[in-house]
């Protein structure tokens, strides 16, 4: 898939991408939600119950939720692919996550997400996510 | 330090971003894709590995460690590699950077292991592709090396 599209899109989406795993970090409903378009779709297939949220309230009052089983997510999100065409594109991330969840088990997590964007005056949102892990432990 | 056009600093970045999503999904044309015709890639940490000269050569022995490391050709994700530049220098039409990786697979018994290393990456602009003329590869040390190499070794 490679890196297709103008630069500012692409540093654009680098951006967010980025922005995702800071907001993760620092457990900011706010900020996270903010790079969700209205009309978006995160599919977790892994977690029971999560495996597809649609729109945006809904998916920041799942996240709010899910966010209470970690007393830490460290989520640090480098792209692999990003192919951006006009006003919407499509990507591939990887994650590097050191978590804590709620039994105080410590434990990393490598992860892909598959993603759509959408830019939506001026700036690129997430209009679908997906989340496979990858390797655990 | 990262110096040079931004334009260049970006696509090199991405480069180096697909080295890692190719090696993940375990494509070997995207993987190829990556390299100069006139390429080196020296792995001194592993013997027999340690300057490999050509693509074509570079590729065949890619396709024997992956094999050697992470299973059936099938078997994408079988290793999770993420890639981070550290510097990056750009002088027209070549450039050098310095990368971190980390590396999540299963070892032979199942257990998630991660390494983490660092390559020392020469860069060359052809046909307005950038493209690794050099990799250099060592691996960075970490709290289960010993643990990580005796694996290595009963393979």
């Amino acid at each position: 898939m490679s890196f297709e599209g103008p630069a500012e899109d692409r540093l654009a989406i680098r951006e967010l991408v980025a922005a995702y795993g800071d907001a993760v970090t620092r457990n900011d409903a706010e900020g996270w939600g903010a790079l969700w378009a209205e009309e978006s779709v995160w599919c977790m297939p892994d977690f029971p119950g999560w495996e597809m949220m649609k729109g945006r309230n809904t998916i920041v009052s799942t996240w709010i939720e899910a966010m209470k089983n970690y007393s830490l997510n460290i989520n640090v999100q480098t792209l692999g692919a990003v192919v951006v065409a006009g006003d919407t594109a499509t990507g591939r991330a990887y994650t590097d996550e050191l978590v804590t969840d709620a039994t105080g088990a410590t434990y990393r997590v490598s992860g892909r997400y598959d993603d759509e964007y959408v830019k939506q005056d001026g700036r690129w949102l997430f209009r679908s996510r997906m989340f496979k892990v990858l390797h655990s432990g | 330090m990262f110096e040079g056009p931004f334009e260049d600093r970006l696509a090199i970045r991405e480069l180096i971003e697909s080295y890692g999503d190719a090696v993940t999904q375990r494509d070997v044309d995207a993987w190829a894709a990556c390299w100069a015709e006139d390429s080196r890639w020296c792995l001194p940490d592993l013997p027999g590995w340690e300057r490999i000269e050509g693509k074509q050569t570079i590729v065949a022995e890619w396709l024997k460690m992956m094999d050697a490391f992470h299973g059936p050709r099938d078997k994408a994700d079988a290793c999770v590699f993420i890639s981070t530049p550290g510097r990056i220098s750009v002088l027209g039409d070549e450039a050098r950077a310095r990368t971190y990786t980390t590396e999540a697979y299963a070892d032979s018994k199942g257990v998630t292991r991660r390494i983490l290393s660092e390559y020392y990456d020469k860069f060359v602009k052809q046909d307005g592709r950038w493209l690794f003329s050099e990799r250099s590869w060592r691996m960075l040390p970490i709290e289960d090396a010993a643990a990580l190499s005796a694996d290595a070794k009963s393979r």
